[in-house]
């Protein structure tokens, strides 16, 4: 998470319009979820891979790190896809019989689930192309402009921003304790844990209500508005992304004309 | 006599919780001065210093800015609020935008000022505290001395006229300490009044141009610096350590080093200058005595 939100400001991407980099997660995410063809999820998933990694200068391992957080829930996630139970036996590939019922893998299952698990990981590798190059700030700013409801995106920001302040705090609270010998054994890990979570809760209550008085001596009246930074468009990025949906498009279209699914 | 910005009368507040934390605080601010409140912690500074703000509204008294009575009404409260900037101790409690520059634009764009303005003032803001390589930088990325140069720069960019900082120095060190005191000298040569809360007795004596003592909820003491650390029973009560400047500057005088009539010394330098006078007119005695 943290190492995530320092990339974003720190990725050859950063200064690049977040417009743009909204646009070409979006319609590939778009594209990706439209079209149900195992090439175009591989397609989508290597195009990501590469524009994170070569383009955006994110270390691969860390990029194949990441990749693997989602895997595992998606494994979990497309076992039930995979598996079927059925009376006839005869259509499984590979399956155990129970007391007249067969549970096992058909082809069509299979199929469907490795569908799944591409198109699963193209998303979610066009999700991290966003999170990875552009800032929650931006992201914001373009959703701002997109006409978001603002509280929606007020609420995203103190999100945001507090996360970071509680994280520090559970951590100062961690090392008071641990100084304390609060995790020497199971037991007191047990209880030490409890009071961590029970005095963040008080703590950040603490902080909202400082918080809303800092604002308010600031003549807050109930919008965060602050100064948007100005972004150069680039004609040549645009060019880019244009070029490389018309491309996903293309090949959609080559490989078969059931493009919907 | 210069005419009075920022008026205490009798303010009495209890908080919610049964803390009495003003039991009557009157006290008087002149128009740009510099002004030191020391008091040991729970003294009730920083309740003060958010009635003066406008966030807490007193259970008995008023406060009055630029002669005119708090009213508590929206409007009454915003020009409050415009005109007196508070800085708060812990620069994360004050902290919520994602970078620096937009950090500072809240403020003046709830003045309701241009764009353009507030552009200016921001950029006005983040010169004066020397921050100018932070300003896309996300605030959770700061080191503390940078959040409480950020925080700073929130209030300045709003351009109050009465500037209040609670704790300004505490946890800094000396270097990031001595550069919050410079800035502070330039923004009152530009006519702004400065208070501010600390336990640093040398700060206060060197520095402010007026001292307010609080303790347990009332002003135990007021004065110029030279008189209120000649106070020793008034220190003793407040528990306050004496300025070293005045220690050593007594010291010499008692021995004979300081001339007896001489002004006590209000920093570091004009201490010197007068032990170097001393040396030249020792050596004059002594040339005297030798024959």
């Amino acid at each position: 998470m943290l190492k995530i939100d320092q990339f974003a400001y720190t990725n050859r991407l950063r200064s690049a319009h977040p417009a743009e980099k909204f646009v070409f997660a979006a319609l590939t995410l778009a594209i990706c979820l439209i079209v149900s063809r195992p090439l175009i999820s591989l397609a989508v998933i290597l195009i990501m891979a590469g524009s994170i990694v070569l383009w955006a200068g994110i270390p691969l391992r860390f990029y194949l790190k990441l990749m693997l957080l989602p895997l595992s829930f998606l494994l979990v996630g497309i076992m039930t896809v995979a598996f079927s139970i059925s009376r006839r036996p005869f259509s499984f590939l590979w399956a155990f019989t129970i007391g007249g019922f067969s549970l096992g893998i058909t082809p069509t299952g299979l199929e469907l689930a490795g569908n799944l698990l591409l198109k699963s990981l193209g998303a979610v590798s066009c999700l991290y192309f966003l999170s990875l190059t552009t800032p929650v700030l931006e992201i914001l700013w373009v959703l701002k402009k997109v006409k978001t409801p603002g509280l929606f995106l007020e609420l995203m920001l103190i999100v945001y921003r507090f996360i970071f302040v509680l994280m520090e705090t559970a951590f100062k609270i961690y090392i008071s304790q641990v100084s304390r010998w609060g995790y020497a054994s199971f037991k007191t890990s047990y209880l030490s844990l409890g009071w961590l979570a029970a005095n963040l809760f008080t703590k950040s209550y603490y902080h909202s209500q400082i918080l809303f008085n800092a604002l308010s001596a600031r003549c807050y009246q109930g919008e965060l508005r602050v100064l948007e930074m100005p972004y150069t468009f680039s004609r040549k990025n645009f060019a880019l992304v244009a070029l490389l949906e018309l491309a996903l498009l293309a090949l959609a279209w080559w490989t078969g004309d059931d493009i919907f699914v | 006599m210069s005419e009075v910005i920022l008026e205490a009368l009798g303010i009495e507040f209890t908080y919610p919780d049964g803390t009495r934390a003003l039991k009557g605080v009157s006290l008087r601010i002149f128009k740009g001065k510099k002004i030191a409140i020391l008091g040991p912690n729970g003294a009730g500074k920083t309740t003060l210093f958010l009635h003066f703000n406008g966030i807490l509204r007193p259970d008995r008294g008023k406060i009055r800015f630029n002669g005119q009575d708090v009213s508590y009404k929206h409007a009454s409260l915003l020009d409050l609020r415009k005109n007196v900037g508070l800085v708060f101790q812990d620069p994360d409690t004050q902290l919520f935008a994602g970078n620096v520059f937009q950090e500072i634009s809240f403020g003046p764009l709830n003045l309701g000022l241009s764009k353009q303005e507030v552009w200016r003032r921001v950029e006005e803001a983040i010169s004066a505290t020397e921050i100018e390589g932070l300003k896309d930088k996300p605030t959770h990325f700061l080191s503390y001395g940078q959040k409480k140069r950020v925080a700073l720069a929130a209030i300045l960019a709003m351009q109050p006229r009465v500037l209040i900082c609670d704790e300004p120095t505490a946890w800094l060190d000396s270097r990031q300490a001595l550069r919050i005191v410079d800035l502070f000298q330039k923004i009152n040569q530009q006519g702004v009044t400065i208070i501010f809360s600390t336990h640093d007795v040398d700060l206060a004596y060197s520095w402010a141009d007026y001292i307010f003592i609080m303790k347990e909820g009332a002003v135990i003491g007021e004065g110029v610096p030279e008189e209120i650390f000649k106070d020793e029973a008034l220190l003793k009560e407040a528990e306050l350590n004496k300025p070293w400047l005045l220690d050593v500057a007594q010291f010499l005088k008692k021995k004979g080093y300081l001339a007896e009539r001489a002004p006590l010394p209000k920093t570091k330098e004009e201490l010197l200058r007068s032990l170097a006078g001393a040396d030249i007119a020792c050596s004059n005695n002594r040339l005297r005595a030798v024959p």
